[in-house]
């Protein structure tokens, strides 16, 4: 019977605690409930996902977008832009789900402890 | 030092075993909701194969897993993505058993390399950055299966290697 020796016990103990740290550097903030704006590139604001309220931005060339949290999740009520993407975007609510309206630099993305539905996963 | 024609033979029963465990791995299902979790039961071939063989012929009977394994029952992507697992691994496992690791180091750095490797091809594959955030969850569990394994391997090449390789 080969026991471990020493340098097998410090390697898995370093990687087993860089894994355990880093798991829990990165869930920490999972059952935030916010949602981030950022505009032009830099934060906006953070709102609570279970307040309704509304948020008024005047972005890149002069576009408006009105941008509505209401039953826990967010949408893009109103925008000024030609493509109208972040508007058909809809609602968002699973974690890491994001709506951008490109032209105005708008980015909308959420926190929370919903996980997103998969389409597929492979072996 | 066995004969070039029984290396051969070994190499063949080796890729055959090789085999057999990654399919039977494919029915064992993790009740964990993080893709990718598995236990590399073909990692104890590949350390056994690198104990009594060597490097080079375990790059072989690697190479001839995985692509077989592609061909049978796997898929092109499939095959991209246990390939880089198993030469970063592999690659590993070497550099691990020349620093004088015992064969439990060898095999816990050959799992956790390869969900290394392939946490970096999926996040080649769906470029989003969010794919490693799996990675924490599939080295602790890598961990854990690697030990074992490298238990096994430690039993495996006891029974079979001082008198048959």
């Amino acid at each position: 019977m080969v026991h471990m020796n020493k340098r097998d016990m410090i390697l898995i103990t370093v990687i087993v605690l860089l894994a355990a740290l880093s798991y829990i550097l990165l869930h920490h903030g999972d059952g935030d409930n916010v949602v981030s704006v950022y505009v032009k590139g830099s934060l906006h604001g953070t709102y609570d996902l279970s307040v309704p309220r509304q948020i008024h931005i005047v972005g890149d060339n002069g576009i408006i977008n009105d941008i509505e949290i209401s039953d826990g999740s967010v949408f893009m009520k109103y925008s000024d832009c030609p493509g109208q993407q972040c508007v058909n975007t809809g609602r968002i609510d699973r974690n890491n789900e994001s709506i951008c309206c490109a032209p105005a630099g708008t980015l909308i993305t959420v926190h929370t402890a919903k996980e997103p539905d998969y389409d597929a996963i492979t072996k | 030092m066995p004969s070039p024609s029984r290396k051969i033979t070994i190499c063949a029963a080796y890729t055959a075993l090789g085999l057999i465990l990654g399919y039977i791995e494919s029915f064992i299902v993790f009740p964990i909701r993080v893709p990718g979790v598995r236990i590399g039961l073909a990692n104890i071939v590949t350390v056994m194969c690198l104990y009594s063989l060597g490097f080079s012929y375990t790059v072989v009977v690697m190479l001839l897993r995985v692509t077989l394994s592609a061909i049978l029952f796997g898929s092109p992507v499939s095959f991209v993505y246990s390939l880089a697992g198993a030469a970063l691994a592999l690659a590993g496992m070497y550099m691990a058993k020349r620093l004088r690791f015992s064969i439990y180091g060898v095999s816990f750095c050959g799992a956790v390399l390869h969900n290394i490797a392939q946490t970096a091809v999926a996040y080649f594959m769906v470029s989003s950055v969010y794919i490693f955030t799996y990675l924490p969850v599939l080295i602790l569990v890598g961990s854990f299966a690697g030990i074992i394994t490298g238990f096994v391997a430690d039993i495996m090449v006891r029974r079979l290697g001082s008198r048959e390789v």
